[in-house]
């Protein structure tokens, strides 16, 4: 063998070696009785067993274990060059086997899972610290320094965003802070959050007090829970997509993600399952501005288009208006006054509320006159999925703070796309204004604004609800048109009294009568709007002068306010479990939801009877005068048909 | 510095105005549906066509389309006229019209 050949096999040997060497886990005592160490061995196995092989390849070096001493509510720690350290008191169970049948009041069940996880908890602070990157993140890192060093923080490309100062393996990469709760401030390129939001149903409140923390617990459930891809579905598919590898005996999921449905009608069981695989598309949704001071930026949220059972994804699916929901984020106020300086301070929770498609449509275009614009985002399937996975984990952890100007809807809306698409293009938008953010979307590609091109079209399939005020004005037009009516003017024509307009019903043929029936419709409305500032108004006042007569009323409107939190909080249903909810724990779920929903129904039962009884006489007998007008020309327009022998639906 | 306090303020203004109006809805319609009689909920599970939901929700687009001939269409209407069409075999020749028609005068 020559002499060049003889050192390429040296090298060979060593590269071999090297590639070969693994994560060692090494027990540093002597003192230990021959079953301590065995028991203690046994444990450490377990442990690497459960890790990823990435995981035990990249953090290739020898890991002392030895038992401490320490305070009796730790179970160990980690240090830079003492390795981990368990509590010594915990090693006669473990010894002795009571370990593994001694329950613990955490997830983890028992004592010796609760060492077997602080073993991997450990050790992942040890794999996070060892800044243990992939040779094209090490490049990517080294590219956006550089970048930062030559063009400052304005000149940096997006992808650099949060990628210039890096020290940790998993703990500060950009996706993983928006999984876990920790997003980006608006406006602040790239700064994060320091409160996490993600508040309710953690396994372990520990894993809030920093994002080092948060990768360390999470890491202990993700290999040890086979159940923690149904619980957190998003962090699970971010861990297994770092290691490459998913654990073994995975728990199946079910079909559908548990959520809460916060519409009006509490006569129905609010418990329902969203699907993502029954999700056609995602549309952003704006209520547009009106003229109104008060809402000049519009509301955000998302439109979940929803299949009907048997209906294949598809366009149709447009259609299936009664299966849409609606996300909204709303400050939760469980009372009739608002507090502008709560809502500053954030003194109101903001939480995700999940509402009927059209609950929305009816509140935005009938009741505020606002119109809505429904603009489908342009997700891959995979995209759209994971951010209706993503809405429906918000739904069950997330109790934020409102905050008016730096977290309202739409910087809410924003960091729900953002960490449930994970669509690079998100990763740097920045946006505090509802039709701000539209703006930004399309402008990216993000949406697709054409479907507002042709107004008609855009009517007649859903991507545009337009504002009943326009509608008004295209009945008085009819109206004006089919009968000899004074007024010029539709606002004259509603604030004429209820028996004035009565007469001319009459007169009135079908396409006059049809326009007749959305204008008594409109000045119904106008009615209980009145009423219900004049409620609100005596109410408030009458909170602090202690007017009696409101009683009862007054108590059942704040206790549905205050007990309808739930459909917003859903989490509070439930004790135990972490994440998502699972199938065994929808049993209690269901019965839960139904009491609080039927507690609620009676409230508002209570309050329908009350309710009218506090009516100023002249009021009441107006809102009366305009129901009996709808159920006029409800019978006029049935007679109109039958006289004409029109079709009859069975 | 003064000038740019001064346009915070106003901005907190304008924002607080904004979404009072936003987080009271919630509020105002408890109100709006004690005082309002005319609300009907309808159950998931019925059979007959002319209870279903979605063409009870798509009453006011028929008013709209039978006042103006057809010029204003909303897509909840549009929901309903499949909906008949897929359900009632007689429904499937009949024009949009006589539909919005049929719906009016449920």
């Amino acid at each position: 063998m020559s002499l060049p050949r003889a050192w390429l096999l040296m090298l060979a040997l060593l590269v071999s070696v090297g590639s070969q060497a693994e994560l060692r886990l090494v027990l540093s005592e002597s003192d230990l009785s021959l079953a301590e160490r065995q028991a203690t061995q046994v444990l450490l196995d377990e442990a690497l067993q459960a890790l990823p092989p990435r995981f035990k390849q990249q953090l290739d070096r020898r890991v002392k274990l030895r038992w401490r001493d320490l305070p009796a509510e730790v179970y160990g720690r980690a240090g830079r060059f003492s390795g981990i350290e368990l509590n010594a008191l915990l090693l006669p169970a473990l010894t002795d086997g009571r370990a593994a049948t001694a329950r613990t009041e955490r997830p983890h069940g028992s004592v010796r899972r609760e060492l077997l996880a602080t073993v991997l908890h450990e050790l992942t602070h040890l794999y996070d610290r060892a800044q243990l990157w992939s040779p094209a993140q090490k490049s990517l890192l080294q590219h956006c320094r550089q970048r930062l060093n030559s063009f400052g923080p304005v000149g940096l490309p997006d992808d650099c965003r949060g990628q210039t100062a890096r020290r940790f393996t998993l703990s500060d990469d950009p996706q993983l802070l928006d999984l876990a709760g920790w997003p980006q401030r608006v406006g602040s390129r790239g700064q994060r959050e320091a409160e996490n939001g993600q508040l309710a149903r953690s396994p372990d409140s520990y894993e809030l007090s920093n994002p080092r923390e948060f990768v360390a617990v999470n890491m202990e459930y993700f290999l040890l829970d086979p159940a923690y891809a149904c619980r957190r579905p998003s962090l699970a598919r971010h861990l297994a997509r770092h290691f490459a590898w998913t654990p073994p005996d995975q728990a199946q999921c079910d079909d559908g993600h548990a959520y809460l449905n916060a519409g009006r009608d509490f006569a129905r069981q609010p418990l329902g399952r969203l699907e993502p695989a029954r999700v056609y598309a995602v549309d952003y949704l704006l209520a547009e501005a009106n003229d109104a001071w008060a809402s000049r930026w519009g509301h955000s949220m998302l439109r979940l288009v929803i299949c009907a059972p048997g209906r294949a994804l598809g366009p149709d699916c447009r259609l299936d208006l009664d299966q849409h929901l609606v996300l909204s984020y709303r400050a939760f106020v469980g009372d009739v006054q608002l507090s502008s300086w709560d809502g500053l301070t954030g003194a109101y929770p903001s939480r995700l509320f999940v509402l009927p498609l059209e609950q929305v449509i009816e509140e935005y275009t009938k009741i505020e006159l606002r119109s809505l614009a429904s603009i489908p985002l342009q997700l891959t399937r995979e995209q759209l999925e994971n951010l209706v996975t993503r809405a429906a984990e918000q739904h069950w952890s997330y109790d934020g703070d409102y905050y008016f100007i730096s977290n309202n809807c739409a910087v809410e809306t924003l960091k729900l796309l953002r960490s449930g698409s994970q669509h690079p293009d998100l990763h740097a938008l920045d946006s505090i204004m509802p039709n701000g953010l539209l703006d930004s979307l399309l402008a990216r590609g993000l949406a697709d604004g054409s479907v507002l091109d042709d107004p008609r079209e855009a009517l007649r399939l859903g991507y545009r609800f337009d504002s009943f005020r326009e509608r008004y004005q295209a009945m008085f037009a009819v109206l004006q048109q089919r009968l000899p009516i004074e007024q010029s003017r539709v606002e004259d024509w509603l604030e004429q009294p209820a028996t004035a307009r009565q007469p001319w019903f009459a007169k009135a043929d079908l396409r006059a009568s049809a326009a007749l029936l959305l204008l008594e419709q409109a000045a119904l409305r106008r009615q209980l709007l009145l009423a219900q500032e004049e409620l609100k108004q005596r109410y408030l006042s009458g909170r602090a002068g202690q007017d009696a007569s409101l009683g009862k009323a007054g108590g059942a409107l704040e206790q549905i306010l205050a007990n309808s939190g739930f459909l917003s909080r859903p989490a509070e249903l439930l004790e135990g479990g972490y994440g998502l909810p699972q199938s065994s724990e929808w049993q209690r779920l269901e019965a839960e939801s139904r009491n609080r929903q039927q507690h609620l129904r009676r409230l508002s039962d209570d309050l329908d009877q009350e309710v009218r009884s506090l009516l100023e006489p002249e009021r009441l007998a107006e809102l009366e005068a305009s129901e009996n007008n709808l159920a006029q020309l409800g019978a006029h327009l049935r007679g109109l048909h039958k006289a004409s022998g029109g079709l009859t639906l069975p | 510095m003064y000038r740019s306090l001064l346009s915070a303020v106003v901005v907190v203004a304008l924002f607080a105005g904004s979404v009072q109006a936003q987080t009271l809805v919630a509020s105002s319609n408890v109100i709006i549906r004690a005082v309002d009689r005319t609300f009907d909920f309808t159950s998931d599970t019925t059979t007959s066509i002319r209870d279903s939901k979605i063409v009870l929700a798509a009453r006011d687009d028929a008013a709209s389309f039978v006042a103006t001939q057809g010029a204003i269409r909303g897509v909840q209407l549009e929901a309903a006229l499949g909906a008949i069409r897929s359900r009632v075999p007689e429904a499937q020749g009949a024009s949009d019209l006589v539909l919005a028609e049929a719906i009016l005068a449920l």
